[in-house]
């Protein structure tokens, strides 16, 4: 964190304390002030709103706003009532680094945004934002969004958790948005214990830096801080408001290059998400799951709709121009050693949904549960299987690591 | 004149000892006690007047002093009405004490003279000193358990004055039982299907281990546990005598007549989730009672629902799992009442119960689990931790199928309650009740591993999927998994054994986070 402290106010004391100030008022939308500090300087809006006085702003239709007064008014009390160089120390103390539409160190795929969020909070190395760079064999910056639903089951984990950790191991930072279920599950590939020392996770949240949100993914959200990078539209202190979310899946579109849907409803958070990917001309992909599934309903209309298949991390690839798309699939890349001749009997009784002990019993008449048991012991070592929260299910290769 | 009598009062579930003097003198009317008398003992007073008065005695205008001893000993409830009454009619000269030489007296009286009885005569009989005890008709079948004593039981203070003037002999003292009798309990034989769940049962009835069953609405867990104590071996004598004292204690002597003999049967107690602390663990503010974690000693204690029950009281759960005792802590006193039970618990994989792995077929009319993350996150945290540590069998209960359920019957409780004590007489063997009761270092010294065993533990512990108490749980269950099929004291751990401790540890798992 000390590495990065010289440089947390690029912009000197006064402006770093002022953005955190204007960025916490209330019910001020980020991409409001984005619009402001496209065509005022900070100083300027802050002496308007210390007077009280409205602000003219245009979009980038042409169509020009105004502040209404009322709001001007309301901004212009709390920013009199509020003390910048005491923010800037709070903020500082945290490691937060503030970055600022249109100044050195802002994202640029952020600054093409419509709607680009006027201030930026980052914890962990804002670096990791910066343009995507060429070369196919060290990719620097390259990122890939992966989205799905919070009431994932327990394959959309699997896979995310696999999708996480190859697209780490192939030099690619997962975007993702820290909630539970198909979010957390990425970046806990990302981030497992056999990962590559050079994962770079990249989270946006929906609350201020120090308001976790949910409470399970702490241990995620330090090693984010730690490995890679937290972002935020908000200040610290900032409560995970309902309205945030929807409003950050913008940002996790503007920071990828490619977004893969897991698992999500025919509603929802990621849908937003794959909307504005399709609007960005990003590619979207999707992961096909079980046609009884409700959790796979979402990724199997947007297949249906043209979105690109998903199997594994090379198709992800594929889809961002690090791979060759006729080079020859790396599904050849199962190492796993072959299973003995009891344990094929033992894997062809195991389908793809988890079967409790006793339905895996009653598939082998006639075999003991300790002989069972063990078998299934060697393909767990080997991989071949796994025990999810009430039974066994097979894996394909690179899962389960 | 002063006369000394015998009786005993109640504390927990153990009866002590309390003497009782009365003094008459002449003097000012009136009638003291003194002792640490409680109010239901200090109200003594007046139901003592009354029922020498009903009997047709005359009440001593005289200066009368009780006093209760040992004075330092709180004396609860109304069992010392008789001695008290009786010792009036002794010091006031209208009964020769002769009569009622080594004999202690128990019992309440009524307004008309009645001797009614109270609860915790076990241990009250138990404490009082002479081989003779007078207790109420009523509870003579419960205070006839005990051993070394003769038990009288009369139906009123009349009879009693009776027998000392004379009038009438003593009732021939009530007969203990001889034998044992069980309530019978459900057959195993009724579970479909299921051998890996049946199996687990067996285990731990075997082991005296703890379970904890996982599973949909109607899959068969409390099924199950009901058959579970059928499983376990009678009580012996001492143990059925303990187990007496408590539910006595507790005013629940169910009165089954004693010539069947003496109820052997483990107890089960199956505590609904809305259940108070209080009730669970015991105590209250005046008589302390034991609570249902103490009628389950040397029995089962069935939670269903396990998530269910409030933080509080599965927290008050862990001491005695450790212990095998309750401390329940007021300002008169702290009382330990014992509460060696199996713990046997069943809760739904999720709030709605309907969470499964399996992928249902299209047109299955199973109910989908509707549970939110949060939900299901809010249930994990609330059974995970110490408390679920402390189980060391847990299996998943999964619904039987439709051949298993139109199939032929499993095995009969009899058939495996044989293969039940054979294992605990093993256990017996090496110095203890069963292998849950067994401390590490005898564990080690009775289980070691086979080489090959071994090996694959090894390989767990190295990958981190079992931890070194992980480790010692394993070799405990894996002891009474071989102990089932193996008759040698300290042959070494077959990996068959190892692999099914293994998996019912991971069983029923809360593990996979929501992440």
């Amino acid at each position: 964190m000390s590495s990065h402290s010289d440089h947390l106010d690029p912009l000197g004391p006064d402006a770093y304390g002022r953005l955190v100030v204007l960025a916490g008022l209330t019910d001020i939308r980020s991409d409001t002030l984005g619009l402001m500090l496209r065509v005022h300087s900070i100083d300027h809006i802050w002496r308007c709103l210390r007077s009280g006085r409205s602000l003219a702003f245009a979009r980038k239709s042409g169509a020009v706003l105004a502040l209404p007064a009322a709001r001007a008014a309301q901004w212009g009390a709390e920013v009199r009532a509020s003390d910048p160089a005491a923010a800037a120390r709070v903020h500082q103390r945290s490691g937060v680094h503030v970055l600022a539409i249109g100044q050195p160190g802002y994202p640029p795929s952020l600054d093409l945004l419509d709607d680009a969020p006027g201030v930026l909070f980052v914890q962990g190395d804002p670096s990791l934002l910066g343009a995507p760079t060429a070369g196919q064999r060290r990719p620097g910056n390259r990122r890939a969004a992966i989205v799905g639903t919070r009431r994932a089951t327990s394959y959309g984990r699997q896979i995310a958790r696999m999708l996480g950790r190859s697209l780490a191991e192939n030099g690619v930072s997962v975007v993702s948005g820290l909630a539970s279920g198909i979010d957390g599950a990425a970046h806990a590939g990302v981030l497992g214990d056999s990962s590559p020392h050079d994962a770079r996770p990249v989270a946006v949240v929906g609350s201020g830096f120090d308001q976790i949100y949910p409470s399970v993914n702490r241990g995620l959200w330090a090693d984010v801080r730690r490995d890679g990078a937290l972002v935020s539209e908000w200040p610290l202190g900032a409560r995970p408001i309902a309205w945030h979310f929807p409003a950050r899946n913008r940002l996790i579109v503007g920071l990828s290059e490619a977004v893969v849907v897991v698992e999500s409803a025919a509603t929802g958070g990621s849908m937003i998400t794959v909307r504005g990917a399709v609007g960005r001309g990003i590619p979207v992909l999707c992961v096909p799951g079980s046609v009884t599934s409700p959790a796979s309903v979402g990724p199997h209309q947007i297949l249906r709709e043209g979105g690109a298949l998903c199997r594994n991390a090379d198709d992800v690839l594929t889809a961002m121009g690090l791979r060759d798309d006729t080079a020859v699939p790396r599904s050849s890349s199962d190492h796993r050693r072959v299973p003995s001749a009891d344990g094929a009997v033992v894997l062809s009784g195991l389908g793809w949904d988890v079967l409790p002990v006793e339905r895996l019993l009653a598939r082998f008449p006639g075999t003991s549960p300790g002989t069972l048991l063990l078998v299934l012991h060697e393909l767990e070592f080997d991989r071949w299987v796994a025990r999810g929260a009430d039974g066994w299910f097979q894996l394909a290769a690179g899962q389960g690591r | 004149m002063i006369a000394t009598l015998s009786s005993a009062t109640m504390l927990g579930v153990d009866g002590h000892r309390v003497s009782v003097e009365v003094h008459v003198s002449n003097g000012l009317p009136m009638f003291t006690i003194v002792g640490l008398a409680d109010l239901a003992c200090r109200e003594a007073r007046d139901r003592v007047r009354a029922a020498i008065v009903s009997s047709g005695l005359p009440w001593p205008l005289k200066r009368i002093t009780v006093n209760l001893a040992p004075a330092d000993l709180r004396k609860l409830g109304s069992g010392l009405d008789l001695a008290i009454a009786v010792g009036v009619l002794v010091a006031s000269d209208t009964l020769s004490a002769d009569a009622f030489d080594g004999m202690s007296f128990i019992g309440e009286l009524g307004l008309d003279g009645t001797v009614r009885t109270v609860p915790g005569l076990v241990a009250l009989v138990d404490a009082a000193p002479g081989r003779y005890v007078v207790v109420p008709a009523a509870g003579a079948a419960e205070a006839a358990c005990v051993p070394d004593r003769s038990v009288l039981g009369v139906h009123n203070l009349r009879q009693v004055v009776d027998i000392a003037l004379g009038n009438q002999s003593w009732p021939t003292p009530s007969v203990r039982p001889s034998g044992g009798y069980r309530v019978p309990s459900p057959d195993l034989a009724d579970v479909r299907g299921q051998p890996f769940a049946r199996h687990a049962a067996e285990i731990t009835a075997a082991g005296g281990h703890h379970l904890l069953m996982s599973g949909s609405p109607g899959a068969g867990k409390t099924m199950l546990a009901k058959r579970l104590v059928g499983l376990l071996p009678s009580l012996d004598p001492p143990e059925a005598l303990e187990v007496l004292r408590i539910r006595s204690a507790a005013g629940r002597f169910d009165g089954v007549s004693n010539e069947l003999g003496l109820d052997v049967s483990p107890p089960f107690r199956a505590p609904h989730h809305g259940a108070s602390m209080v009730s669970l663990i015991g105590g209250g503010t005046l008589a302390m009672r034991p609570g249902e974690l103490s009628l389950a000693h040397r029995g089962v204690l069935f939670l269903d629902e396990l998530s269910e029950f409030s933080p509080g009281v599965l927290d008050s759960l862990r001491q005695p799992l450790e212990e095998g005792v309750v401390r329940v802590a007021r300002a008169r006193a702290t009382l330990a009442f014992p509460a060696q039970f199996q713990l046997v618990a069943a809760t739904n994989p999720c709030p709605c119960g309907w969470r499964t792995g399996e992928v249902l077929a299209i047109g299955d009319a199973t109910p989908r689990c509707g549970c939110s993350p949060s939900q299901l996150d809010r249930m994990r945290r609330r059974l995970s931790g110490p408390l679920l540590d402390r189980i060391d069998v847990r299996v998943d209960v999964v619904r039987p199928s439709v051949t298993e359920l139109l199939g032929e019957q499993g095995e009969s409780t009899a058939a495996v309650s044989r293969r039940v004590a054979a294992a605990r007489a093993l256990a017996g063997e090496r110095g203890f009740r069963c292998n849950a009761e067994m401390p590490l270092s005898a564990l080690r010294r009775w289980a070691p591993f086979a080489p090959d065993a071994q090996r694959i533990i090894e390989t767990m512990l190295t990958r981190g999927a079992l931890t070194a108490r992980g480790m010692d749980r394993v070799r405990r269950v894996a002891r009474t998994i071989q102990d089932l099929t193996s008759a040698v004291l300290d042959d070494a751990i077959g990996i068959d054994a190892v692999m099914q401790a293994v998996e019912l540890r991971r069983g029923a798992s809360y593990q996979e986070a929501a992440s």
